[in-house]
């Protein structure tokens, strides 16, 4: 995997987070990321107004200080500050569950698979292949139409998905992985194959794995964003960017504020995953650009 | 030759099925679809339906029926625009997308492989690194919030160009340029990577030593290595343009086949929803067929 | 006719820990070639072998620094307009490159390769045209023993075996008729039946047009077969040349005695071959002192602080080391 020289003392993970740290675009990422992740998780309580308020007084304000709507109202007269860090706690949230889905998937269904190899390998991938293929984004708003529109649809639907690549990826460092000695030592002691799966690929195939789950969080962020964008995703009461976005965009010639700030937030925090992934990514395999 | 071809589509005929079955099946079981034995429906409408979707027949026959229909290109009628047929909303909607995509397309292949291959002749030098932080911000920032800022921008605040509608000239500008910037950045990055790797391969060492001219070398030598991934990525472009094309169409009030889907969506009109993602699916094997022939074609190592 | 004086080749570079350090891949060296002449230069790689061509023929990646002087035919190579540089490549100088796989372009007809160093190359005292330009690819073809010339002009590369795609190279290389041509490792990358049929075409060609051949090589059995002449290489700085029988039989440097003494002819009674201990130094780190301090069996304190110069023993033979000086 590596070949650069290892400093005296340091595991091949802690090189990796120091070659992580050495990287100013990730590194400023996580700050803004994690600042970002505090404010949408614990500022809300810094307005005095709730979610669903409705300030009559001041239906589609402008941002103002004194009035305590720091990032103005929307057309009902709801305070968009708290709209936004809400709705960013739902998109983060949801970014993060559905990753999560589809990492726990993905890594199950391509361990076992290159594990296994032969045929049922074959059939495995043949079937991610298929899948694959398929223009998945409509599945997802299918099944949105079917089953309705709840968020917990959307954590399945999404995860769902986004397995696929996870699944390839896995597959391909246990097919390599299962040819090494230690896997073959552990077969000699005895180990089941489940716990050669669990103790011996699945820990060898972090890296890459972790590097495509932080670049699948953006992802799912954004489709969640994109369905609820259009109507399809997170509905009343809850509120998440996409729908701000939405809201905002109709508005947007009278309230530019209204896209502004959750597209802003949006997309400062797709930024900072973006350059976080990268970031790992080179960290994890560093190479010339 | 044509026996590469058949087999290739062969290969996507597994794929077509699993979608129209699936589509069967989703119409049939729908909630809320007139299929729904709870639903109170008066006579005249009952008979109708029972007439047009068989249902007196074995369901495998439903099915055959469907799927020949399909395959006749007749998805059935809206659920929602009685009077319309799924295929005549999207052959209305479709010139409207296809204009739409294709113009998307041929700027992303031009400006993106223009702009990637000064960034890679000019490696790590300031035009370098523009070109590629506008490529990583059309890529991170997503078409909703970006077509939304177009707008605010030109039709709002310079009030250069309409902000909808459809009709001539100066309504495709910012559509397509809206659908077509995450593809720019994305060809652009591509172009950029691909010739960088090119152009450091043993041959193009070769051609420089027999005194060719850089631009000769570029243009014969390293052209056609340089396009192959590009042309690899027109396939999943395509799937992704489609996909963007739903929300320009949203956002810019476009007659295509985009607006229909996501109403159709909307309102649970199930049999227009399905017909839309059977006729987008075959476009989407179309184009993977079409780039994978193209790509065989302009690699001499591929023998079909 | 081709004279290189004092050539240094540094590339600087980028290390794990991301600390910008220089290499040296070639050390002050220099050396002469006159017309008509078959030389070899020898070495193991990362001896500046390759690299010491490179910077002639203007094929050094980016990150490289040259300085030294390089004339050819009176005319001075370094820092030369890129315009006139091409005038010269390909058509004054050929260069064939170690690995015949990569070094055709996958993508196009060999006999396209072919015909574009003619047709980049007209004058006006050869305004061919292009079936002029054909025949004389096809002609070359032949010349270099590929049969069904005709029918091979438009085959692509991957269509064709290891030997006939360093021939088509070789054909390539003597389109122009040049002076000089430069073979930079070309049989490395083959069978060794094959290896001598290169070899045999080179000095065939040399027979016939007379043209000064560098043959660039780790392997200094194949030498013997092509050259007159032999410089030893080692990091970066030429350390003995000689004629073939200089070399081969009165070697004086200790680098180039023990590579003979590697090679397979050596067997030693116990049936060992004999191997060299120790590495090459790290050129982005080379010693004080004579490069080969570290490995070589007599080295004295001498050795560790300054480089040897160069000793003549005679018109056509030179080495550097202080042990010749000593006796």
């Amino acid at each position: 995997m590596e070949s650069t020289t290892f400093d005296k003392g340091y595991s091949p993970g802690q090189q990796a987070w120091r070659r992580l740290l050495q990287n100013k675009a990730a590194l400023y990422s996580m700050v803004i990321l994690a600042l970002i992740v505090f404010v949408c998780l614990f500022l809300v309580s810094i307005s005095p107004w709730q979610l669903d308020d409705v300030d009559w007084d001041n239906i589609g304000t402008a941002p103002s200080f004194i009035g305590q709507h720091y990032f103005g109202t929307d057309a009902n007269g709801r305070d968009l500050f708290v709209r936004t860090l809400q709705g960013g706690r739902i998109s983060l949230m949801v970014g993060l569950l559905a990753t999560a889905v589809s990492f726990i998937i993905g890594i199950l269904y391509g361990a076992v698979a290159g594990y296994t190899g032969g045929k049922t390998d074959a059939l495995m991938m043949r079937f991610v292949d298929i899948l694959y293929a398929l223009p998945f984004m409509f599945f997802v708003i299918l099944l949105t139409v079917y089953f309705g529109r709840s968020i917990w649809l959307i954590f399945i639907a999404i995860g769902a998905v986004e397995w696929l690549t996870m699944a390839r990826i896995v597959r391909g460092q246990s097919l390599a992985l299962k040819r090494r000695s230690f896997v073959e030592a552990a077969r000699v002691t005895g180990a089941s194959h489940f716990n050669i799966i669990k103790r011996h690929i699945i820990p060898n195939t972090l890296g890459p794995v972790i590097v495509y789950a932080t670049l699948t969080v953006p992802q799912v962020i954004l489709f969640e964003s994109f369905l609820s964008f259009l109507g399809l995703g997170v509905q009343e009461p809850m509120t998440s960017w996409g729908v701000l976005i939405a809201e905002g965009a109709s508005q947007m010639e009278s309230a530019p504020w209204m896209l502004l700030f959750p597209a802003g937030f949006l997309v400062v925090t797709l930024f900072c995953l973006n350059f976080i992934g990268d970031g790992l990514r080179d960290a994890l395999d560093p190479k010339d650009r | 030759m044509l026996s590469y071809i058949l087999k290739r589509i062969a290969g996507t005929l597994p794929t077509l099925f699993i979608i129209i079955t699936i589509a069967f099946f989703m119409i049939r079981l729908a909630p809320g679809g007139p299929f729904d034995s709870e639903r109170e429906v008066p006579p005249e409408i009952a008979e109708n339906l029972e007439r047009v979707y068989h249902l007196n027949d074995p369901l495998w026959q439903q099915y055959g029926y469907y799927l020949l229909n399909v395959l006749k290109g007749d998805f059935g009628p809206s659920f929602k625009y009685q009077d319309y047929s799924v295929s005549e909303l999207i052959a209305q909607g479709f010139p409207v997308s296809i204009q739409l995509g294709l113009l998307a397309i041929i700027l992303a292949l031009v400006i993106g492989v223009t702009l990637g291959s000064i960034a890679a002749l000019r490696q790590n030098k300031t035009v370098d690194y523009l070109v590629m932080t506008l490529a990583m911000t059309g890529i991170t920032i997503p078409n909703f919030v970006m077509a939304p800022i177009l707008v605010l921008v030109f039709a709002v605040f310079l009030g250069w160009l309409p902000a909808g509608g459809w009709g001539d000239l100066k309504h495709m500008v910012l559509p397509v340029i809206a659908l077509s910037l995450p593809q720019i950045a994305m060809v652009a990055r591509m172009t950029r990577a691909s010739l960088i790797e090119t152009m450091n391969a043993p041959y193009i060492k070769t051609a420089k030593a027999k005194g060719l001219p850089p631009r000769l070398i570029l243009l014969r030598h390293a052209s056609r290595a340089t396009m192959l991934p590009i042309i690899s990525w027109l396939g999943p472009a395509s799937a992704a343009i489609i996909t963007g094309s739903v929300v320009v169409e949203q956002i810019f009030g476009l007659p295509g086949i985009g607006r229909h889907f996501v109403n159709g969506a909307l309102n649970r009109d199930y049999t227009l929803v399905m017909g839309v993602v059977i006729f987008y699916g075959v476009i989407i094997i179309l184009m993977n067929l079409l780039v994978d022939l193209l790509y065989a074609w302009l690699d001499p190592r591929i023998r079909y | 006719m081709l004279s290189i004086k004092n050539l240094t080749v540094e590339f600087s570079v980028t290390t794990g820990a991301k600390k910008q350090q220089v290499l040296k891949a070639v050390n002050n060296a220099s050396l002469q070639i006159k017309q008509g002449e078959t030389v070899a230069i020898v070495g193991e790689s990362g001896s500046g072998k390759s690299q010491l061509f490179n910077a002639l023929m203007g094929l050094l990646p980016k990150n490289a620094k040259v300085s030294g002087e390089i004339e050819f035919i009176g005319q001075p190579l370094l820092d030369l307009e890129l315009k006139q540089l091409n005038q010269i490549r390909g058509k004054e100088i050929g260069m064939i490159f170690q690995d015949p796989m990569t070094a055709l372009n996958p993508y196009l007809r060999i006999g396209k390769q072919l015909t574009e160093v003619l047709e980049i190359h007209r004058s006006t005292e050869n305004p061919l045209d292009k079936n002029a330009i054909k025949a004389k690819a096809i002609k070359m073809l032949e010349r270099v023993h590929i049969d069904n010339a005709e029918q091979r002009f438009n085959s692509y590369p991957h269509e064709l075996s290891g030997g006939m795609r360093q021939r088509v190279v070789i054909a390539m290389a003597l389109l122009c008729k040049p002076k000089l041509i430069i073979a930079d490792e070309p049989t490395t990358a083959l069978d060794v039946t094959i290896q001598t049929e290169i070899i045999r075409l080179l000095k065939e060609i040399h027979k016939a047009e007379k043209t000064s051949i560098v043959l660039i090589t780790h392997d200094l059995p194949v030498v013997a077969g092509l050259c007159e002449r032999i410089m030893v290489m080692y990091a970066g700085r030429i350390v003995e040349s000689g004629t073939i029988d200089d070399i081969f039989n009165h070697a004086r440097h200790p680098y180039t005695q023990a590579l003979l003494a590697a090679t397979p002819q050596n067997i030693s009674k116990k049936g060992r071959m004999k191997s060299i201990d120790g590495q090459p130094p790290d050129p982005l780190n080379l010693p004080t002192g004579c490069a080969f301090n570290s490995r070589c069996a007599y080295a004295k304190p001498n050795c560790f602080e300054k480089q040897p110069e160069e000793t003549s023993l005679n018109s056509h033979h030179q080495f550097r080391c202080f042990m010749g000086i000593d006796e």
